[in-house]
């Protein structure tokens, strides 16, 4: 696995690199890495989603202050 | 091929990133612990990362009466919301909220809670609900959701659940998704004897992955449960052990039946051991393969003794295909790749 297999890994864990990941070749560490990045992306759609979906129910007045605390 | 811890893992990684186990697979060639510490990773990455945001929730959940806020939460929040902020409120506050929620929406919210954070409130939760949920959880077939609560519903739950659910091969399924090893002697432990005898029976007689959720158990648990699971499945049937045979080779797993059986009275590993003399020929090879590979061909060495007819059998097919069983595992490995 090359250093910039190791960087991009290790910014999808959102930091660190497991010990004996580095066992896994450059072609399983890419795929590793598009299944997490896809899997976090999957789920910030769906809390955004679940998000709006909240604020739709509530009073219009309401929706800012409630946007804001999410946001925070 | 991977073993069981390893499969494990992979099921449970691919159940956190909402893919199948197959496009996972190639996965299986990391060690078990370095799946175990990549999952965990990926979990904190998953759920930390947006933990501000609902602290700033669970905070504003707060000003409102039960009554108005348990409408919103259904009718606006939905469980995804509901299971992200759920492990940031006071745990007597969530408890009455869930209190007042439908089961099912109890059930969608616990397969999106992450364990970690709500594990407080997961272990005072009301045994009622806890069987409740788990009964909605099994109808659902969300074994692995069910085995990552494992750790943290009380051992008072664990019980009244079990006794919930009559399915004894389902017991053993989510077992195998267990985190902490420790708490799976606990919960054998509360089983009745009829009850444990009937869970690993029906495992030696479902496919051969289930027997493998089944030995993982008794390769799991600490030695003096491990010989009492492994004194219960000796004393099953013929028909049955010459199935636990063929799942075990099925599974590529002879290397954890093979200390299972070492720790069976005598008279259990004869009945074993003297089925061997008649398996078939390919059979034998690939447990002579496997055995050998892990480092157990002494082990079984000693075990074959105890049959002539089975210990003669092995000898003739090891001089033959020239495996050693006596030879150091990493040269065993070698061998058996290149076989």
């Amino acid at each position: 696995m090359s250093a910039s297999d190791h960087e991009a890994l290790r910014h999808a864990l959102g930091g660190t690199l497991p010990q004996g990941i580095e066992a896994l070749d450059a072609e399983k560490t890419e795929r590793l890495t598009l299944a997490l990045r896809d899997a976090r992306k999957r789920q910030q759609v769906q809390i955004e989603a679940a998000l709006q979906s909240a604020l739709s129910h509530l009073p219009a007045l309401l929706r800012g202050p409630v946007r804001k605390l999410f946001d925070a | 091929m991977a073993t069981l811890a390893q499969r494990a893992e992979v099921l449970k990684l691919a159940r956190l990133l909402g893919c199948s186990a197959e496009s996972l697979d190639y996965l299986e060639s990391l060690p078990a612990p370095a799946l175990r510490s990549l999952r965990e990773q990926a979990t904190a990455a998953m759920f930390d990362a947006d933990r501000k945001r609902f602290i700033g929730m669970a905070n504003a959940s707060r000003m409102l009466p039960l009554p108005i806020l348990t409408r919103i939460i259904e009718r606006a929040f939905g469980p995804l919301l509901c299971a992200r902020t759920a492990g940031l409120l006071p745990v007597q506050r969530a408890i009455d909220i869930a209190d007042r929620l439908e089961t099912a929406f109890l059930t969608d919210t616990c397969i999106e809670l992450d364990p970690r954070s709500a594990a407080e409130l997961v272990a005072s939760f009301p045994v009622p609900k806890v069987v409740a949920i788990a009964s909605e959880l099994v109808r659902r077939n969300e074994l692995v959701t069910m085995g990552r609560f494992i750790d943290s519903v009380s051992l008072e739950a664990i019980d009244a659940v079990m006794a919930a659910i009559a399915d004894d091969a389902l017991l053993l399924r989510v077992s195998f998704f267990a985190e902490d090893v420790s708490r799976l002697n606990e919960i054998v432990e509360l089983l009745p004897p009829d009850r444990l005898k009937r869970i690993i029976h029906s495992a030696a007689i479902a496919d051969a992955d289930t027997w493998g959720e089944a030995m993982s158990l008794i390769a799991s648990v600490d030695s003096a449960l491990s010989t009492r699971l492994a004194a219960i499945t000796g004393d099953f049937e013929i028909a049955v052990l010459e199935r636990i045979l063929r799942s075990t080779e099925a599974i590529g797993c002879w290397d954890v039946l093979l200390p299972i059986v070492a720790t069976m009275t005598e008279l259990q590993q004869r009945r074993i051991i003297g089925l061997l003399s008649t398996q078939t020929e390919a059979l034998l090879l690939s447990m002579l393969r496997a055995v050998v590979a892990a480092g157990q061909g002494k082990l079984l060495l000693a075990l074959a003794a105890i049959d002539a007819a089975a210990n003669e059998r092995l000898a003739q097919l090891a001089s033959a295909q020239g495996i050693g069983l006596d030879t150091p595992p990493a040269k065993a490995r070698k061998r058996a790749k290149s076989a």
